[in-house]
């Protein structure tokens, strides 16, 4: 197949753009879904998709957050056909049940261990976790990613991140480990 | 607003725990080449299409027309680019080896894995009764955290292939039985064995991130092909290639 020069340009910036943050996408796709097969079609799809739009990316924009826009788009689409994904309840009872207290986090825990915790986090404050304390985007780009108002980023970030300690925390006393 | 200022050190140290952990999870190696695969198949859309109405109207049909011919030819190139990545990668080895590889690229590394496994009884129908003792086999010789992804016989270059896939959460691990054709042989077709074992010969040969070990029977040609190092792959089709070798002798008789 032969391509134009304008074509050829387009990949070759498609590939040094965007390329380089396969393992990213894969692995979020994989913390989002909790499953690798999923997660495979999915940034199969994400970057799929991106090609076909690339022409809409604004040159010297960050590509990594428009790919993860494009990759939250395609797990939303996704998750509604695969999962019936409990949405969050972010409601008085739901906090008061799970964060009355932050505990430290344990220092000798296990990757696959803090991983289990992650997984147990409700799938929006999950996402948010991700995107800025894996990820680290800055608020303003995990609320463009995530389509939301900064002030959700901060408060799902926030209690993420206690309800993750929380996790850890029940993870530690089983193996023993003291805060 | 410098955000990282904005978090305790009780705070950070989560964050580089969940950092290491999640980046701990390995990424299956043949992704990138099969988006890759993808993206050679399609053409990113273009914004121009000009100004005037006339343009616009010959533009509208132009993509009209385009957009049926690229629904069409999309699914040619997809699997053209899938042949032209098995071509490429076929090319590095002997024509001999290019048998097994061709079939493990074909229907396990580019094919796609079942949602749900069907029930084992369904495997050993699919392989035929003759074949079907090499699951286990295969089980036996490959390490645990491998679970039976596929056992069918196939048909791909004008020859049935008895196939058995065992993958884990990155890699795949194949292992190809075809009968010969009429004067096919490794011996002849000049390759040297990488070892002996026991008076069988074991050939051996990489392309790209994938190993291929095999040996012949009688009438079978046996490739274990896989993304395994290049030892690992040789020392699983040692520990399985008595029990092969005897299957096969069997059908021989």
């Amino acid at each position: 197949m032969h391509k134009d020069l304008a074509g050829q340009d387009a990949e070759a910036r498609f590939q040094a753009e965007a390329l380089p943050h396969v393992n990213d996408i894969f692995r979020t796709a994989c913390r989002i879904l909790g499953d690798r097969q999923r997660a495979e079609d999915v940034a199969q799809e994400v970057y799929f998709q991106a090609w076909k739009s690339f022409d809409r990316f604004n040159r010297g924009t960050n590509c990594k957050a428009w790919l993860y826009k494009i990759l939250f788009h395609c797990v939303n689409h996704h998750r509604r056909k695969w999962y019936r994904f409990p949405l969050v309840k972010e409601n008085e009872e739901f906090i008061e049940a799970n964060l009355e207290y932050s505990p430290p986090v344990p220092d000798k825990l296990t990757d696959g261990a803090i991983l289990a915790a992650l997984e147990k986090l409700p799938v929006d404050f999950r996402a948010v976790v991700l995107l800025v304390d894996v990820e680290e985007f800055a608020y303003r780009e995990a609320a463009e990613v995530l389509n939301v108002p900064i002030g959700t980023v901060m408060s799902r970030l926030s209690r993420g991140r206690r309800l993750l300690r929380a996790e850890l925390a029940v993870v530690a006393k089983s193996y023993g480990i003291k805060c | 607003m410098d955000e990282d200022n904005l978090i305790t050190d009780d705070e950070r140290r989560l964050r580089e725990h969940l950092q290491r952990a999640v980046r701990s999870q390995e990424v299956p190696p043949y992704l990138e080449a099969r988006i890759r695969a993808n993206l050679s198949a399609a053409a990113p859309a273009r914004s121009f299409w000009g100004r005037q109405w006339a343009a616009a109207a010959v533009a509208v049909a132009v993509v009209a027309g385009g957009t049926i011919a690229y629904q069409l030819g999309h699914l040619r190139l997809t699997e053209a680019s899938q042949d032209s990545y098995i071509v490429s990668v076929s090319n590095q080895v002997a024509s001999i080896m290019r048998v097994g590889l061709g079939d493990h690229l074909h229907c396990a590394y580019f094919g796609k894995s079942p949602k749900t496994l069907p029930p084992m009884e369904e495997f050993i129908r699919t392989m035929g009764p003759e074949y079907s003792g090499l699951i286990s086999i295969v089980r036996r010789a490959v390490p645990e955290r491998f679970r039976l992804d596929g056992a069918h016989q196939c048909r791909s270059q004008q020859r049935r292939f008895v196939h058995i896939v065992f993958k884990d959460d990155s890699k795949l691990i194949s292992l190809v039985v075809t009968r010969k054709k009429p004067g096919e042989s490794f011996e002849t077709a000049g390759l040297l064995p990488a070892l002996a074992q026991s008076g069988l010969a074991i050939y051996s040969v990489g392309a790209q991130h994938f190993q291929i070990a095999s040996f012949e029977s009688r009438d079978h040609l046996v490739y274990l092909i896989s993304d395994l190092h290049k030892d690992e792959n040789m020392g699983h089709l040692l520990a399985m290639a008595p029990a092969v070798k005897g299957l096969l002798a069997k059908i021989e008789l």
